[in-house]
């Protein structure tokens, strides 16, 4: 009997030592506890910085933040509710309010999230409802409001050019380990072009949290807290008065306007029509537009000002003025019989409309089409075959921006088209085309596609006399300029001797007899401009025009596109020269025609 | 041996390597339980108003208890055994009827918002002395087995079937003053543990367990041990291994024992036999019993034991939380009061089940090691102390303390490192909680009491 004293002691010592090898691999050798345990009781908190203000080029704010109110709720801690109540309470409907919750559920059964964990039960609640909400905050427990900054438009205005900030989606968080679940981020316009500029830089604090999450006093004495840096101050080069102005005017019409300042490359105006109220898409707001925006048969969201585009019409005509001069093929007295259109062969014929034989200034003021055929023919030939001579074409019409995005800071922006030979080798065979089968390019049509930005730019390139800075929004940030060499100076190799027949002729058309733009004379100002007719085989033809002024160092130059507007000068070209009186001269003097404008409706 | 009637003072020879390890855990404990609250909410160990305080104040009074004990005549505890086993249980009674719900268990008496006590940690005391006294009258000596009521033995038909087949399989021959002998011993253990099992306290029932567990030293058929801690072994595997191929390895082992250890003896094919159909039964049954009759709760916190990440946030939350307590004080610990899970009250319980995790964060391997080290001392101490007694009831005493002891300390101890299923019992002397630190220490100072006039006892 004495022996069984031992399998006591042996059973302690064994217990004893099995629970001693246990705590030897646990705490000794097994690492993932010291992390796990510090994920788990140490929390980085994210300071969200300030979003950096907009300003338009005369300080006026574009763009601020404003506080928004989230009703966050902790599902572990909430009681059965009276969820009419707080519906009633925070002028919720019943109906999204009961749909909230069911989501909130649904979170923590799928695991997306603890039951400990808050979660966002209605966003963006107005500030009224939010009081009326913490009066009786004491009713629904586990509930509680969190205030957020949320962008902020004062003026209505500039949607397009401006963007939108939202949170941050799956496909932002994959590509980007900056964004955090929550956080803004910009998705378009200024404010996707600027968005590390505007973001700032976050805050991090890192504290105690216990098992309820509740802060127990920060990490190391906060050693290693940062406080969050506020988004730089982006000055953009936008006029917003004379924004407005041309959204104004093309109220009721689809099209867009762009206007820049040739020295610079500023754009001043950028509108897209329909617009929309640059405060939809913040919040609560945007999901109660966003249905709306997207149904519009208008496209409301889509940016006209840079897209693709339509055939750029008789205003690239003017470009291949300028590329013919700079090819040899014409001079400013080379005259091309007119007769009503330019013969391809015997049975097609380029119409054009009547009228005396043109020199190269004559021709851009009445926009002869046999000219132009005639100078891209002879254009054509100027190669060892067509193929390469159609290639220094297409390199020439690069420089001046088609086909490109002209290294501009709107994101949205696309290169339109300018067929490239390899385009035309697929399309005819190599070998099988030349400067006839192709010959609508001479006068912009055909499968030509350019958007109002690369036009205006055009006007801008005629009124630098051979070179354009890359247009673009951003200015200044945090007052100071950006660098010199932010945006290019791209040169068109045009001589700029050249660029004096231009001027001339694009005086003519508006101030000249036989000029097809009569309609945007200045009495006080020279204005330079072009009429063009985009060709639309799905209804009525574009209305194109584009235009620069004054004489002595122009200050704008325009392109203006209104879709269905028909001929240039009907819609496009007063536009055009209200907005540039507006800008140069601020006075409106021709009452009749801003009225016929404003009240055109062509939707 | 002496025959004087030697006396060593009033209070003996107290044994003080016993009560210096009392008083090295009690301390860790109370230490412990002040540390284990986030640093802003922390007062004072001594501020009566928190849990470290409470302690200390329990500290005091069971340190005044265990002097009275010193200064006791131990023949009152013995002479009393009997009145006070059957209070013991009058207690257990009382707490059904009138006792408060704590955490799931029914099992405390609420005297104000200040005290509650919990019987069952003095029912074990009591259990204590009736059983120790029982087991100083030995087998040889006690009355024949005379008649017992029919109940009584349908009640004990399993435990009397083993022993009556351990009988004929060890050859011994059937006898029934030895089966009854144990059966009653049986009975005097098994009648507070079902009370108790009564309050939904599983885990103080399980330790009734410890004190069958005493039973071997004084005589207790070892296969009943063997076959014990073979069908926990059995229990456990049969949740995770196919039952045909368990049941293959019992047969196979039977006849390796009967081939080898029983000397392919024909008579032992019978109970043999038997033994094989009762674990190929009880495996069978095992996986039956853990579907339908154990409650979900009870089923998780048995299948955490394999797979701890099953349930991270549900049953496996305590004991997850506990390991990665543990797991992170690393070699050293995180220093004293710098136990982040701990303050941040990541591990529930976390001052009374699970104070050793608290220990493991803040102390490290060192700390676990050390409290292991004063664990096994003491516990080994008791075996050697109580095998020295001269007086049968000192020694059945000493055996049960350890044993009492041994059981808590594997069971708590193990739940916090995932080596044992989380049932909810009480780290010896260094949980929180007045009743359970005061029922342990009347268990050990008795037994000190006891050791310390073993010289007086004639022989």
């Amino acid at each position: 009997m004495e022996n069984r004293q031992r399998i006591y002691l042996v059973l302690m010592v064994l217990v004893g030592l099995i629970f001693w090898v246990r705590l030897f691999f646990l705490q000794g050798l097994d690492d993932r506890f010291k992390l796990a345990a510090d994920t788990y009781s140490i929390r980085r908190l994210v300071n969200q910085p300030l979003r950096g203000n907009i300003f338009d080029r005369n300080g006026k704010v574009l763009a601020t933040n404003d506080f928004a109110f989230d009703l966050m709720v902790i599902p572990s801690e909430t009681q059965v509710m009276d969820t009419v109540a707080l519906a009633t309470l925070t002028e919720v409907p019943l109906e999204e309010m009961r749909k909230a919750w069911a989501k909130v559920i649904k979170n923590i059964e799928k695991k997306r999230r603890y039951k400990r964990q808050p979660q966002p039960l209605i966003r963006d609640l107005s500030q009224k409802s939010i009081a009326a909400f913490q009066e009786k905050m004491f009713r629904f427990p586990g509930l509680y409001v969190e205030k957020r900054s949320v962008r902020r438009y004062p003026e209505p205005f500039a949607a397009h050019a401006l963007g939108y900030a939202r949170e941050a989606d799956a496909s932002v968080l994959e590509s980007d380990s900056y964004y955090q679940p929550g956080d803004y981020v910009g998705v378009a316009g200024i404010e996707r072009a600027y968005e590390s500029q505007l973001r700032g830089i976050k805050g991090v604090r890192k504290v105690y949290v216990d098992v309820r999450n509740n802060e127990k006093g920060s990490y190391m004495d906060g050693v290693y807290d940062t406080l969050p840096v506020p988004g730089s101050d982006l000055t953009t080069t936008l006029d917003i008065e004379l924004q407005k102005y041309g959204e104004q005017l093309m109220q009721g019409k689809r099209g867009a306007i762009v206007a820049i300042e040739p020295a610079t490359g500023e754009i001043l105006v950028l509108v897209s029509s329909p617009s929309y109220d640059p405060n939809w898409m913040v919040g609560r707001n945007l999901r109660q537009h966003y249905g709306s925006l997207i149904l519009n048969p208008g496209k409301p969201m889509l940016n006209r000002a840079v897209m693709d585009g339509y055939p750029p019409g008789s205003t690239f005509k003017v470009m291949n003025a300028m590329l013919g001069l700079q090819g040899g093929v014409i001079n400013p007295s080379t005259v091309v019989p007119c007769g009503g259109g330019f013969r391809l062969s015997a049975a097609h014929t380029v119409g054009c409309h009547g009228h005396p034989n043109a020199d190269l200034r004559f021709s851009i003021t009445t926009s002869c089409n046999a000219y132009y055929c005639h100078v891209f023919n002879e254009l054509t030939k100027t190669g060892a075959n067509p193929r390469q001579a159609y290639s220094a074409w297409y390199e020439g019409a690069k420089r001046f921006g088609f086909g490109t995005k002209l290294g501009t800071d709107i994101p949205e922006a696309k290169t339109g088209l300018l067929p490239s030979p390899e385009y035309y080798d697929r399309v005819h065979g190599k070998g099988k085309w030349r400067g006839l089968t192709i010959i609508s390019l001479g006068i912009g049509q055909g499968e030509l596609k350019a958007n109002a930005l690369q036009i205006a730019n055009l006007a801008a390139t005629i009124a630098n006399r051979g070179y354009f800075i890359s247009p673009h929004l951003g200015k200044a940030l945090n007052g100071k300029p950006l660098p010199d060499t932010t945006f290019k100076k791209n040169y068109t190799r045009i001589d700029t001797s050249h660029f004096q027949i231009a001027w001339e002729g694009m005086y003519g058309a508006v101030h000249k007899p036989g000029g097809t733009a009569k309609v945007a004379r200045l009495d006080s100002i020279s204005v330079y401009g072009k009429t063009g007719t985009a060709q639309n085989p799905h209804g009525k033809d574009h209305s194109v025009f584009m235009a620069f002024a004054p004489s002595n160092k122009p200050r704008i130059a325009i392109g203006v596109l209104v879709e269905n507007g028909g001929f240039g000068a009907t819609y496009a070209a007063p536009i055009a020269s209200l907005i540039m009186e507006k800008y140069l001269t601020d006075t409106i003097t021709r009452p009749a025609l801003q009225e016929r404008m404003l009240q055109t409706r062509l939707e | 041996m002496s025959f004087n009637d030697r006396r060593d003072g009033f209070i003996g020879q107290v044994d003080w390597i016993l009560v210096g390890l009392y008083l090295a855990l009690t301390l860790i404990g109370w230490m412990h339980v002040w540390s284990a609250v986030p640093g802003q909410e922390r007062l004072s160990p001594f501020d009566l108003s928190s849990e470290a305080g409470k302690q200390f104040a329990w500290l005091i009074i069971c340190l005044l208890v265990g002097a009275a004990v010193l200064l006791t005549d131990t023949k009152l505890l013995f002479a009393f055994r009997w009145p006070l086993y059957g209070f013991g249980l009058a207690l257990l009674l009382v707490v059904l009827v009138i006792g408060q719900e704590v955490g799931g268990n029914k099992s405390w008496i609420v005297l104000n918002s200040f005290i509650k006590i919990q019987p069952s940690e003095f029912a074990k005391y009591f259990t204590a002395l009736a059983l120790a006294g029982y087991l100083a009258t030995p087998l040889h000596l006690a009355p024949p087995a005379g008649r017992w009521p029919g109940f009584f033995w349908i009640f004990m038909a399993p435990i009397t079937l083993v022993m009556v087949f351990a009988d004929v399989l060890l050859g011994q021959g059937l006898q029934m003053k030895r089966v009854v002998y144990w059966l009653k011993a049986f009975a005097l253990i098994g009648i507070p543990a079902v009370l108790v099992l009564a309050e939904k306290d599983t885990g103080s029932t399980l330790v009734y367990a410890a004190f069958v567990l005493a039973l071997f030293r004084f005589g207790l058929y070892l296969i009943m041990l063997y076959l014990g801690l073979g069908l926990a072994f059995l229990f456990l595997t049969s949740l995770v291994v196919q039952p045909w191929i368990l049941i293959l390895g019992l047969v196979l082992v039977s006849i390796a024992v009967w081939l080898f250890l029983l000397g392919r003896s024909r008579k032992a094919i019978l109970p043999l036999g038997f033994f094989l159909v009762l674990l190929s039964l009880f495996t069978l049954g095992g996986r039956w019993v853990f579907d339908t009759v154990l409650l979900p709760h009870q089923r998780t916190r048995i299948m955490v034991l394999f797979d701890p990440d099953l349930d991270p946030k549900g049953s496996g939350w305590n004991v997850n939380n506990s390991k990665m307590a543990i797991g992170s004080g690393s070699w050293l610990g995180k220093g004293f009061l710098n136990g982040t899970l701990t303050q941040l009250k990541f591990v529930p319980k976390q001052h009374t089940d699970f104070i050793f995790s608290a220990i493991g964060e803040q102390w490290g391997l060192a700390g676990t090691t050390v409290v292991i080290l004063l664990f096994l001392t003491l516990m080994m101490r008791l075996i050697l102390r109580a095998e020295m007694q001269r007086s049968p009831f000192a020694k059945a005493f000493g055996y049960i303390v350890a044993c009492v002891l041994f059981f808590h300390f594997f069971m708590n101890v193990g739940t916090t490192i995932g080596l044992a299923p989380a049932v909810g019992v009480p780290l010896p002397f260094v949980s929180y909680g007045g009743s359970s630190l005061l029922g342990f220490t009347l268990l050990l100072f008795t037994f000190i009491k006891l050791d310390a006039h073993n010289l007086e006892v004639l022989r």
